[in-house]
């Protein structure tokens, strides 16, 4: 059992493989030695934590990402497995957008790669087939280019 | 304490909390507070026509999108999508902006195809392969001269023609395979080069398909089909990559049918490496799915047929339509077994037949969104477009929905609304258009090449098939010619979409290559 504290000061106790889905922790825990110290995860608060830890809790015994970068595994099954999304995984991003971002921060910030990716992809599925106009309304986005700037980069990009 | 973020198992705890809710409110994180590196796993979930929407947002978006890995990703899964090895792109030399330029050729096609001007597109470069090869070729490759060319083949992706030739003096009763690499369509005058080259010692050899290895991205694979006099084979050669190109014959297969008037059909079933022949002997129609690695295999022979001629094959993983007139017969994709000289032909029963809405003679079907990126997940339903002269009607292939049962098929064409009126064809051209050879998906439009060889032409059609408030369905038809250089005559033709390519194989055995 590992113990970390969140950064609004609230205790888990976790298993240790559970624990270890964030590279970071896992890397913390490799400095310390075995050790009952509690281990402070200072950019993420308990709201977030308990998502994190949900996933990780399901995903447990997913076999771990591979280094994909130059590899040989069929593109096909990389494709498919960056597609395929399933229904719990669905429900689970099912969340506000402060949340989503607030979850990928945390994945980000632990290096739980699964995570990170899979919340990207959530992000995604709420851009797909928008309008530049249409993402700048669902995010809440400022757009900050001069009229010059937009006017040369829509020049540049004319869709067809 | 809240207990909805918390999971029923009890492998974790809260031990002890001076938490209160309100105690922390971070500000409201929005997307643009996110830092580069997230924006970029979030851009290779999306394809290039979203990643043009997301640059224009704001500066920071901009930004994201001008990253070179950003591209490479992108370029990734259109190689992935449409089943091409992912090595036809040399990411590491090309630059940000050309990895950009190429994930959106297909764009500027559709774009091309729109905004002609004339009544036909014009393209900004015409290469002829070269009959004699040039001196480095030449000792590297061995062979000097290119021969006639009989049939080629370019594969998914664009970049890589194979052509069969042949030469009486050079190379008697022999065929000539060499793959080609035709470039990017990035610069003007690259050189035409002959990679790899490989002496077949049989006559009379055709081309029927050149496609990437879907587990390999170092491997892919040519069929080719050897009409002899007793006989019919099937050839696989095998084409490795790396370190060197180099061409081998992997493995054959025998067909017991000689008859010079059966047109053979080759389809291979998507994402494996199981090809499948049909054809139609005596009125009854033949199958065999063969996987030429494992040597494994499935003959059946389907239900009498008459019109096979104007039939169309679908394979799917699971099952094969088999399309004619306006019956769709489903079959299932029987199980192979290792081939050896007692296999047996097996007759089997259509699992389910179909009636398609049109009920005239030349009705003809085409696969309307199999390689579609728009629908990634392979238990999506895919499409049949049913045709006549004078309708459209719009048949979903759906999962049966019904537990895996012996003797039904997975995929079943079923009516999207019984109701729904056909869609009525008032331009002619459309059913010239839809009757050439459905090629492929430019982003968002479906592409269609005619076949028709004395005016090829490339037509635009919106993919999304969807009834207005009226209920009309607007097919957003354009269509503008490809022309053959002044003299050329087209024996056989390819076009590629992802590169704007089109070749032209003149009855004469050269090849034209027209980059647009």
């Amino acid at each position: 059992m590992v113990i970390l504290i969140t950064s609004d000061n609230v205790k888990y106790v976790v298993e240790k493989d559970v624990a270890e889905l964030s590279v970071l922790v896992k890397n913390m825990l490799e400095d310390i030695g075995p050790s009952d110290e509690p281990i402070p995860l200072h950019n993420v608060t308990s709201t977030v934590f308990n998502k994190v830890l949900e996933y990780c809790i399901y995903h447990r015994n997913d076999p771990p990402p591979s280094d994909d970068d130059e590899g040989c595994a069929s593109p096909l099954h990389k494709y498919l497995a960056s597609h395929i999304c399933s229904e719990w995984d669905q429900r689970f991003f099912d969340v506000d957008q402060a949340l989503l971002f607030d979850i990928i921060l945390a994945a980000n910030y632990l290096d739980i790669k699964t995570l990170l990716d899979d919340a990207c992809k959530a992000v995604a599925h709420l851009i797909q087939g928008k309008s530049t106009e249409e993402i700048r309304g669902i995010f809440n986005i400022v757009n900050d280019f001069t009229p010059e700037e937009e006017a040369r980069v829509k020049k540049e990009n004319v869709s067809s | 304490m809240s207990s909805s973020g918390l999971p029923v198992a009890t492998v974790s705890f809260i031990l002890s909390s001076d938490h209160t809710d309100e105690s922390i409110s971070n500000p409201e994180i929005t997307l643009d507070m996110l830092p580069l590196d997230v924006h970029i796993l979030i851009l290779a979930h999306l394809p290039p026509r979203d990643i043009i929407a997301y640059r224009q947002v704001c500066r920071l978006f901009l930004r994201a999108t001008q990253m070179k890995c950003v591209w490479m990703a992108a370029l990734r899964r259109i190689a992935a999508t449409q089943l091409f090895t992912e090595l036809t792109y040399p990411m590491k030399r090309l630059t940000a902006k050309h990895l950009e330029r190429l994930a959106r050729l297909p764009r500027r096609l559709a774009k091309l195809i729109k905004h002609r001007n004339e009544e036909f597109i014009e393209p900004h470069e015409i290469r002829v392969l070269p009959a004699c090869l040039i001196e480095a070729d030449q000792s590297r490759l061995g062979i000097y001269t290119s021969g006639v060319v009989d049939s080629m083949y370019l594969a998914p992706g664009g970049r890589f023609l194979m052509t069969l030739s042949s030469d009486d003096v050079e190379f008697p009763d022999s065929t000539l395979f060499t793959m080609w690499d035709l470039g990017l369509n990035l610069q003007k005058g690259r050189p035409l080069l002959a990679l790899a080259r490989y002496l077949e010692r049989m006559d009379e050899l055709r081309l029927q398909l050149f496609f990437s290895d879907p587990e390999k991205i170092d491997t892919m694979w040519t069929i080719s089909l050897e009409r002899g006099l007793a006989s019919t084979r099937i050839l696989v050669h095998k084409v490795t990559l790396l370190p060197q190109i180099r061409i081998s014959l992997f493995s054959w297969h025998e067909v017991p049918c000689s008859d010079p008037k059966t047109r053979f059909h080759v389809s291979l079933v998507p994402k494996t490496r199981n090809v499948v022949l049909s054809y139609n002997n005596n009125g009854k129609s033949y199958f065999r799915v063969w996987d030429f690695v494992q040597n494994q295999a499935a003959l059946f022979v389907g239900l009498t047929s008459t019109g096979f001629e104007e039939s169309s094959v679908f394979v799917y993983t699971d099952c094969i339509l088999y399309a004619f007139e306006h019956r769709i017969m489903v079959y299932n994709l029987p199980q192979l077994q290792p081939l050896s000289r007692d296999t047996r032909l097996k007759e089997i029963r259509p699992a389910l037949t179909v009636i398609s809405p049109l009920e005239s003679q030349n009705c003809f079907y085409v696969d309307y969104d199999r390689f579609s990126p728009l629908i990634p997940h392979l238990h999506s339903p895919t499409r049949l477009l049913a045709i006549d002269a004078f309708h459209l009607a719009i048949l979903e292939v759906a999962e049966s929905g019904l537990p895996k049962k012996k003797n039904f098929p997975n995929k079943v064409p079923i009516l999207d609304d019984e109701d729904r009126d056909l869609v009525p064809i008032t331009d002619a051209r459309i059913f010239a258009a839809l009757r050439g050879v459905y090629m492929d998906i430019c982003d968002d439009k479906l592409f269609f090449l005619s076949l028709d060889h004395s005016s090829p032409s490339a037509s635009l059609m919106d993919s999304k098939l969807k009834p207005d408030k009226d209920g009309k369905i607007d097919l957003g038809f354009v269509s503008t010619e490809l022309r053959p250089p002044p003299g050329v005559a087209i024996a056989s033709q390819t076009f590629s979409p992802l590169l704007c390519r089109h070749c032209i194989l003149t009855p004469e055995g050269a090849v034209y290559i027209l980059n647009y």
